[in-house]
């Protein structure tokens, strides 16, 4: 007999490409299918059994519904997310990481309908978290965090340094934490006074300084105030040696030593408390508001975690429902409880527990509070532009402070901010030129919104 | 006689279904995407549209305009701008309508200069391991393990290797420092090198960590089969006429392995254009200041942190004209220089 390979394999190219359809099922008999939701979130390990079991009590009270929750790493939840809209296959309910850009890519469903009409359930939601963008809801909020002072109790004790208060200032600050900064004999620093973040344009807008102006037409990030605040940082870890430098393989390790003892202070948000609520500080570290401005003011950004619902979902009312679910108060009161939360809702039972959290001092959260109510408190897209990326601009403002901040730099604080006031303008006509192109583009094509 | 009876038919055909996994997945995962990167080059994304820009990205990537700049940005630059270009207002010059192309571009030379240092250290390895020594395989195998280690391992264990305080770098030369400071006084007081947080410090620590790569692993194997095919009669010859090692070295070895050095320079080159994303991203997420931020990675941060896909392929194809202008020039030039039996 002959030998036919060739004729074999187009056999069972054509066995392999029909036997799948020998097994399909057909819809005879078969109950109405359910309707399918995904959920995607960055995970954490302590919240995504939390998390699944939200789901599971979501398909309790609707049963015709089928819950998946999809936990997403944090560092490429970017290329995730777009990977997963480019192939038409998003989440129903997403994580929302800047809600400018996600509306850039036209990613978020326009919710004012659905609150409007729920508005009795969210009117006790803290209106700086749930807030209209463009005049619209775009996301809702089911975590909200505000920038405060840690200190290590134990080690302001050790050194005879009274605890940071209401009154202090940057300079009180700076002169605990010179007190509090200890060495060895080879000149090595065995405790730092501070362990600071690069919190460069927080702390530039704290003292005054704008990035846009009031129509976020213009950078205006070069002034006095910006340039001093980068000199007052710079000296911290540059002249005073009191806090490491924030070199970028330094990111991790500012939370790690005042987790492990060996910070005296640490800036941060709410949300660090649940670490350190787990770490050798756990019974040491106290929260206090951050140090006012030289100018009395004290301006700090809160912070929130906002879901949003993809326009692709092909269920947007139950993705709706799903997201007001996960915001419910026995949910957000394990947030709460766990340290990672600052109450959605300014009363009721959440601030109850709040206010006299488990193994805190009674009165230390109203720190929290207070940040938050702030009148000068602010999110980043109240001051950041709309027209251009978020990440865009915080790698021109990171780039340009680094071009001072760190070692080898040639730049004097006041070249640096004015490179940063540059390049950001740059940047913007850059953008405004692409949109009006964009724009006239569509117009052409009877495309535009 | 019937074509599609004869022999030869059968035999294209089973020829061609042995290579049609490997077309299927060149067509799909290669062939596909590099052409819609090409089309996507003339589009954006806009609210969700792709619309078509033609050569806007292009413009905006490679125009320049003019602009007023401060005195300290001042650089040569400004200053052959008005030599040459008399009518520019004091004060302005022009500027690369993305300077940061331009910026990433040199970086990405920079940590290139990694490669003649390995490929030179790959041959001199090989060279070692040529040699009847005890262990040759262990030593071998050790060498060639960066190859077989993730990416992100290594990473990891060179981001503790350059910590400015506790890194094993600056451990050693804090000691060799202290130990210098009985003759030079001025040693005790050196505290370490910022490797990855300085500007100056961050481009040569990534080509010393890109030269350690690029000693061991495929390089040195090449190069120690290369040396293996080099035939015995022609040391024996040049040892009957007196030569001596280097002699040897430069005569016999340095030529017969040049065909080996011609493709791993050639090789290395387009690697070398493309790198720096994964090393970049781990280790210092293109800083400080965006000194170790290369065109590969631009083209990352364009595409998925910044929302511009379009822009993003015009980046990919600029820089794939630079490998293909720089590997035909490599070919036309270099390639001659090459001894082939």
């Amino acid at each position: 007999m002959k030998n036919r390979p060739g004729g074999s394999i187009i056999l069972f190219c054509l066995i392999i490409l029909l036997l799948p359809g020998c097994f399909r099922k057909g819809n005879a008999g078969k109950q109405p299918e359910k309707i399918k939701l995904v959920y995607a979130d960055v995970t954490w390990a302590k919240y995504d059994d939390m998390r699944r079991q939200q789901m599971r009590e979501f398909e309790k009270l609707h049963p015709d519904v089928e819950c998946t929750y999809l936990p997403l790493p944090i560092n490429n939840l970017g290329q995730k997310l777009k990977a997963m809209f480019e192939g038409k296959k998003a989440p129903d309910v997403f994580v929302v990481r800047g809600i400018a850009e996600d509306l850039l890519e036209n990613r978020l469903l326009d919710l004012t309908p659905y609150v409007e009409r729920d508005w009795d359930y969210f009117k006790d939601f803290n209106s700086k978290a749930l807030k209209r963008v463009y005049g619209r809801y775009y996301a809702i909020p089911i975590n909200t965090g505000a920038v405060i002072l840690f200190y290590n109790k134990r080690l302001f004790d050790e050194a005879g340094v009274p605890y940071p208060n209401e009154e202090w200032d940057w300079s009180d600050f700076r002169e605990a934490a010179i007190k509090l900064t200890k060495r060895d004999k080879q000149g090595r620093v065995v405790q730092w006074g501070a362990s600071m973040m690069a919190l460069w344009w927080q702390l530039a807008l704290e003292n005054g300084a704008r990035i846009w102006n009031e129509d976020r037409t213009q950078c205006v990030f070069d002034s006095q105030e910006a340039a001093d605040a980068f000199r007052f940082y710079r000296e911290l870890f540059a002249k005073y040696g009191v806090t490491p430098a924030p070199e970028p393989a330094n990111r991790e390790r500012f939370r790690m030593d005042f987790r492990n003892g060996i910070a005296a202070m640490f800036i941060g948000d709410r949300w660090r408390s649940v670490e350190f609520k787990e770490g050798p500080v756990r019974d040491d570290w106290r929260v206090a508001p951050m140090p006012k401005a030289y100018n009395g003011s004290r301006r700090w950004e809160y912070k929130y975690s906002i879901l949003g619902v993809s326009v692709q979902s092909k269920h947007p009312e139950m993705a709706y429902e799903l997201l007001k679910f996960m915001t419910r108060s026995e949910f957000t009161r394990y947030l709460i409880e766990s340290g990672d939360s600052i109450p959605l809702r300014t009363s009721g039972e959440e601030m109850r527990i709040f206010l006299d959290e488990k193994g805190r001092p009674p009165g230390e959260n109203e720190n929290y509070l207070k940040a938050i109510d702030d009148p000068e408190s602010y999110g980043r897209f109240d001051v950041f532009s709309d027209l251009i990326p978020l990440s865009r601009q915080m790698q021109v403002i990171q780039e340009g402070s680094e071009r001072y901040m760190l070692p080898g730099s040639r730049m004097t604080a006041e070249e640096s901010v004015k490179l940063i006031a540059r390049k950001m303008n740059s940047l913007y006509r850059k953008y405004k030129a692409y949109e009006k192109v964009r724009d006239e583009i569509l117009a052409k094509t009877g495309q535009k919104q | 006689m019937n074509f599609w009876k004869s022999k030869r038919f059968k035999e294209t055909v089973i020829g061609y279904s042995f290579l049609l996994p490997n077309i299927l997945g060149f067509l799909v995962f290669t062939a596909t995407p590099v052409l819609l990167s090409f089309l996507m080059c003339f589009f954006e994304k806009a609210s969700g549209r792709w619309i078509y820009l033609g050569l806007y990205n292009f413009k905006n990537l490679i125009g320049f305009h003019l602009e007023a700049v401060a005195p300290f940005e001042r650089t040569l630059w400004y200053h052959v701008q008005h030599f040459f270009f008399r009518w520019l207002p004091e004060g302005s010059q022009y500027l690369p309508l993305d300077p940061e192309l331009w910026q990433y571009f040199g970086n990405t030379l920079f940590l290139m200069l990694a490669l003649p240092f390995s490929i030179i250290g790959s041959l001199f390895v090989a060279m070692i391991m040529n040699q009847k020594l005890k262990g040759r395989l262990f030593f071998r195998t050790a060498f060639f393990l960066p190859n077989l280690s993730s990416v992100v391992a290594m990473a990891f264990l060179w981001l503790a290797i350059y910590d400015t305080q506790y890194g094993l770098a600056n451990i050693i030369l804090r000691g060799v420092a202290h130990s210098l400071a009985v003759i030079f006084p001025a040693c005790a007081k050196f505290q370490g090198v910022p490797w990855l947080s300085s500007m100056l410090w961050a481009k040569p620590a990534f080509v010393l960590m890109n030269i350690w790569g690029g000693i061991g692993g495929m390089n040195m194997m090449l190069y120690l089969a290369a040396l293996q095919n080099i035939p015995p009669t022609l040391y024996e010859a040049a040892d009957i006429d007196g030569a001596n090692w280097w002699q040897r070295f430069l005569r016999i070895t340095w030529p017969m392995v040049s065909p080996t050095t011609f493709f791993m320079f050639v090789m290395g080159f387009i690697r070398g254009l493309q790198s720096g994303v994964l090393q970049g991203l781990l280790l210092t997420d293109g800083g400080p200041a965006g000194s170790t931020t290369t065109l590969g990675l631009y083209v990352v941060r364009n595409f998925y942190d910044w929302g511009r896909p379009g822009y993003a392929s015009g980046v990919a194809w600029i820089l794939f004209l630079m490998i293909f202008i720089v590997t035909i020039f490599n070919w036309k030039y270099a390639g001659s220089k090459v001894h082939y039996e």
